[in-house]
């Protein structure tokens, strides 16, 4: 998959991933490369800077398999963040889409 | 890679941070590590999932510089926002070196020359003193007239310096959004 789309987009499933389940670092970077082929560890400066930005908080819980991990969550300035990249999306890939499907009429 | 080599890569490139954001940064890797391990993946595999220690971390010195140069406001702080900029990739080096030294150079200049307009009366005193001043008139009221234009200009320059650093913290804005863009992927 092309490195722009891949930029771009990995912010927003993120943010989706972490708005339906509080996640921990690991547990995410498999859940987006099963999806998405990325370098992983370029997860952990995207999540500290979600952090930083407040779209995510993180906690410190125990794990049934050995020490405690940081989990993420998504706080109310984060979800609304994420609508708005949501909205931005759909436009845009309906756009492309159109634009596409012209084309090929016009051939 | 096993998991020491790819942690002490890291580390290096961390070195100059404060030790508690060191320990911070690494924490995250560590705990990636340890979770991976214990769900029976090698340190190898984890490591190669992982992607290259040295280009993680630049990405994460210089989100840490950038964050700095926008919390506390400093030249020191600005200057190590650049470097740290600047080494993520050679694009950026182009982007943020490039410019910097042609506009800073041009200013450079520019403040001279009114300096140097701005002292001609008074070489025209000193002139006097050593009585090579001939044709007396005509040289005084040139020097007048390049005094009064070298100072005429400083004052502009003064306007135009003070513009002028208002554009860097916006270019230095403009590329962290593009340093984000690239941690990104």
């Amino acid at each position: 998959m092309n490195v722009q789309f891949k930029k771009g987009a990995l912010e927003l499933c993120v943010l989706v991933m972490i708005a339906s389940k509080d996640q921990y670092g690991y547990e995410l970077a498999q859940n987006v490369s099963t999806k998405i082929q990325i370098a992983e560890g370029t997860l952990y400066p995207l999540l500290r800077r979600l952090t930083k930005e407040e779209y995510l908080t993180t906690y410190f819980a125990a794990s049934t398999e050995g020490p405690s991990r940081k989990y993420y969550s998504i706080t109310p300035k984060g979800k609304a963040y994420k609508e708005t990249l949501i909205q931005d999306w759909n436009m845009f890939t309906s756009a492309v889409t159109e634009l596409i499907e012209e084309e090929n009429k016009i051939e | 890679m096993n998991k020491d080599q790819f942690m002490n890569k890291l580390e290096v490139q961390l070195r100059k941070l404060p030790e508690d954001v060191r320990k911070e940064l690494l924490y995250d890797y560590e705990e990636h590590f340890d979770t991976g391990i214990m769900k029976g993946h090698s340190e190898e595999e984890l490591a190669n999932q992982l992607g290259d220690p040295r280009r993680i971390g630049k990405d994460l010195l210089a989100q840490y510089r950038l964050e700095r140069a926008q919390s506390e406001k400093s030249v020191k702080h600005i200057l190590q926002a650049i470097f740290a900029t600047m080494s993520v990739s050679f694009l950026n080096l182009i982007l943020v070196l490039g410019p910097a030294i042609g506009v800073i150079g041009l200013y450079i200049g520019l403040c001279s020359m009114a300096i140097g307009l701005a002292i001609t009366p008074f070489l025209f005193i000193g002139s006097m003193f050593l009585g090579t001043v001939e044709p007396f008139f005509v040289n005084l009221f040139i020097s007048i007239t390049l005094g009064s234009g070298g100072l005429l200009m400083s004052s502009g320059l003064f306007i135009v310096g003070k513009w002028l650093y208002k554009l860097t913290l916006s270019y230095i804005r403009f590329n962290i959004r593009i340093v984000k863009g690239e941690n990104a992927a």
